[in-house]
């Protein structure tokens, strides 16, 4: 009994022994089809192909955690960075990545790049030294270098070399065209400029064409070439991208928008800022309902975005919803502090709702981080200096917008009003006539915004507004139809 | 010791006195407000109605009109130097090569973050820049040149020089160089595009597009990965808030957790939870009476 029980019981420890080895084994196996970790890293380059950088970034964080090449899942998040705009990120993180893997060109070329795009030109040479010799990335940054210095000789030297040595990279012909424009044959960049981008026929080389067009101020032209480059285009969105701010720059809404509207054809669902530009486009074009359709739900997702928030309270302010906007600058003015457009849009609102003092601090904030280049900042505190009866304050703000906008007509109006009101109404009507010579466009409009009573018979012009001045100004008047030779006396 | 004569006292009350007039001087003798008569009265209002005026021209006109954000729409300068042209060029090469595995579509990001960085460098780039030249070594040719990018690409322009030869500067480092840099180069210039109007390939190019439709806009005001992400952004955000509000822990027991909910609920008065409270106590000591019946039978 005793022994059958015996024998029971060594058996049953076999068979449970057995079993657990069983399990031991199948739990050893790796289940069927890739590892996870290859999983989020395939998904962290669509998600980059799809422009949704974000998700990528934390895709090849994931990756790298669960088992997929180290190396590989670290320089993508470098490129996620990039995408994102995270220029200290990204270096640190090659920093990190080449401390673990000191081979990897592709690293080391991207953190020569990213140098030489930095303008880091010493730290470009000393990382370039360490690409090995046989790499096209290497010649490539060593000619970029010399085009980045100055050296235009030197450029074309290594360029023709890796021209001989490698020559299916595209960048060769525009590398020497850049060359040429170096040594002053600003012709010859431009032929070979619009040889290359003909002959290679890609989207990408009509953008450069474009690119170099646009900077040299060809508008037709460089239209062309974002036509062409639209035309090339295959799968490659950059093009439509630049496209589109080469019209919204110009304008031109309508055409940005179908810019913008084929390039997310070509991404899926594409950019994350791609709503905020359309509804930035909307607001300019007059399609107020609309843009601001688009922007609630997007900032209710993206709080963190103040360009899109900003955009909105301009977008209030077109539509006269003051209240509204000032609300959102107020908010926006606490988080976006140093932002100089937040600060411009703030001064307006201001001046809208009659808060001049703190108008004039915000337009003053604008200026002082350097929104006047690209905002009429001293308009704005003309404005308020005109409400503020602060005349001399006016005129100067008005003269400082002429120095910077010649073409500014409203300038020269508040010019004109500040001299009246300081009783200089013969002043006033000197500035006035001019303006009516220079701007005749806006002749109507600018004898009704300003009343001067009729000349006096002994009046003259003030000697603080000499014709030197005014022509510096306005330009020198046209010259007076000579009078005709009076017939000779029978 | 002035202060102990007999009247300085009365000195420095006549001083005090004379600082508190002082203070509130300009408003207490501020000359009256002008009596306007009617006409005046009315040519004030009707200047004050035209400053306003003026001033909502400003803001309707100027104001209002502010750029779209467009990072990298290039300017024209013809003021600028040769080599700002090149870096700009560059630029896009740059990105290109940087963004071109990532199928990036804007570049603006980028951009802003390269200008900023460059904007606070400038000083070390272009000491850095200086050295790097020092140290290449280059000729006196291509000092001369180094110097000529500082030109306006306006200037430049005006030079006008044509392109003859090849011929490379410096030492060609190899045998092929060499024959190029004595071999004439014809000068390029406009290679001649096929003479298309303008404005029809826009037309085709505008009608070729994606209509840009109601249908259009409403996918766009609608991002379900987006607002999928966003959603699961909020929960745990919620999740966190109410695990900071509360103080549990994860890492804990379960015991700790039961814990930390019955004082988080006895500090709230949460009348639910004391209800559950009370309910567990009324059930926790019916089954110890239970048990102990039990146990008393049993003996």
């Amino acid at each position: 009994m005793n022994l059958r029980r015996r024998l029971w019981s060594i058996a049953g420890r076999c068979l449970g022994l057995t079993v657990f080895a069983c399990l031991v084994a199948c739990a050893e196996d790796p289940p069927p089809g890739p590892p996870p970790g290859e999983l989020d890293f395939a998904a962290g380059q669509e998600a980059m192909r799809a422009g949704q950088y974000a998700v990528a970034q934390d895709l090849f964080q994931r990756a790298y955690v669960r088992g997929a090449d180290p190396h590989q899942s670290l320089l993508w998040q470098v490129r996620a960075d990039l995408a994102l705009g995270h220029v200290e990120a990204a270096r640190a993180g090659l920093v990190r990545l080449l401390d673990l893997a000191p081979d990897l060109t592709a690293a080391r070329a991207l953190q020569v790049r990213l140098s030489l795009l930095l303008g880091e030109y010493e730290d470009a040479w000393q990382q370039r030294r360490l690409l090995p010799a046989s790499d096209p990335a290497a010649v490539l940054t060593e000619a970029e270098l010399a085009l980045g210095l100055g050296l235009g000789s030197r450029a074309e030297q290594v360029a023709r070399a890796g021209q001989a040595a490698f020559p299916d990279r595209p960048e060769w012909p525009f590398h020497l065209a850049k060359a040429d424009l170096l040594r002053g044959w600003l012709r010859s960049a431009r032929g070979a400029y619009v040889a290359a981008a003909q002959i290679q026929a890609t989207g990408l080389g009509h953008t450069r064409e474009a690119w170099f067009f646009s900077l040299l101020g060809e508008r037709d032209r460089a239209e062309r070439a974002y036509l062409d480059a639209a035309v090339h285009a295959e799968s490659d969105a950059l093009p439509f991208s630049l496209s589109s701010d080469f019209y919204a720059a110009a304008g031109r809404y309508d055409e940005a928008v179908t810019d913008l509207a084929n390039m997310e054809r070509i991404l899926g669902r594409g950019s994350p800022d791609l709503t905020r530009r359309v509804s930035g486009l909307f607001v300019r074009s007059g399609r107020l309902a609309e843009a601001e359709g688009l922007m609630k739900p997007y900032l209710q997702r993206r709080v963190e975005d103040r360009t899109a928030a900003r955009e909105l309270a301009l977008s209030y302010l077109i539509g006269g919803k003051d209240a509204e906007a000032t609300a959102t600058l107020e908010v926006l003015a606490l988080k976006d502090r140093d932002s100089a457009p937040t600060l411009y849009l703030t001064g307006a609102a201001r001046l809208r709702t009659g808060d001049t003092t703190r108008a004039r601090t915000a337009f003053q904030d604008a200026e002082r981080r350097g929104a006047g280049d690209r905002l009429p900042v001293a308009l704005g505190l003309a404005a308020t200096a005109l409400r503020t009866h602060d005349w001399f304050d006016a005129e100067f703000q008005a003269r400082r917008r002429l120095e910077s906008a010649p073409d500014d007509w409203l300038a020269g109006l508040v010019w004109a009003a500040a001299r009246k009101y300081q009783g200089q109404t013969a002043g006033a009507r000197v500035l006035l006539e001019r303006l009516v010579v220079r701007f005749p466009e806006h002749a109507s409009r600018l004898r009704s915004a300003l009343a001067l009573p009729a000349a006096t018979a002994g009046e003259h012009a003030p000697e603080n507004l000499p014709p030197r001045l005014l022509d510096r100004y306005f330009g020198p008047l046209p010259a007076a139809p000579a009078p005709e030779s009076a017939p000779a006396a029978p | 010791m002035g202060s102990n004569r007999p009247g300085s006292g009365g000195r420095l009350f006549l001083l005090a006195l004379a600082v508190l007039l002082w203070v509130p001087c300009p408003a207490v003798f501020a000359a009256p407000a002008p009596i306007l008569t009617r006409e005046e009265e009315a040519a004030r209002k009707a200047d004050e109605a035209e400053r306003e005026a003026i001033i909502a021209l400003i803001y309707q006109e100027r104001l209002l009109q502010v750029p779209p954000d467009t990072f990298h729409a290039p300017t024209a300068d013809p003021k600028r130097s040769v080599a700002a042209l090149v870096e700009d060029l560059l630029f896009l090469d740059l990105a290109v090569h940087l963004l071109e595995q990532g199928g990036v579509e804007n570049i603006d990001r980028l951009r802003a973050a390269a200008q900023t960085w460059r904007a606070r460098a400038t000083r070390d780039a272009a000491r850095s820049r200086e050295a790097l030249v020092d140290r290449l070594g280059p000729s006196r040719d291509e000092l001369t040149e180094a110097a000529r990018t500082a030109l306006s690409v306006a200037e430049v322009a005006a030079r006008g020089e044509e392109r003859t030869t090849g011929a490379v500067v410096g030492t060609a480092p190899s045998g092929t160089l060499a024959a190029s840099a004595t071999a004439p180069v014809a000068p390029l210039d406009y290679i001649p595009v096929p003479p298309e109007d303008l404005a029809a390939l826009r037309e085709r190019y505008m009608a070729s597009g994606r209509p840009v439709d109601e249908a259009w806009y409403n996918r766009l005001a609608r991002d379900p990965i987006a607002e999928e992400r966003w959603k699961q952004q909020q929960a745990a955000m919620e999740k966190e808030v109410a695990r900071l509000q509360t103080g549990w822990k994860t890492e804990k027991g379960a015991g700790y957790q039961i814990g930390v909910w019955t004082q988080d609920v006895w500090q709230r008065k949460d009348p639910l939870g004391l209800a559950v409270i009370f309910v567990f106590l009324l059930g926790a000591g019916a089954a110890g009476f239970v048990v102990f019946k039990l146990i008393r039978r049993d003996r």
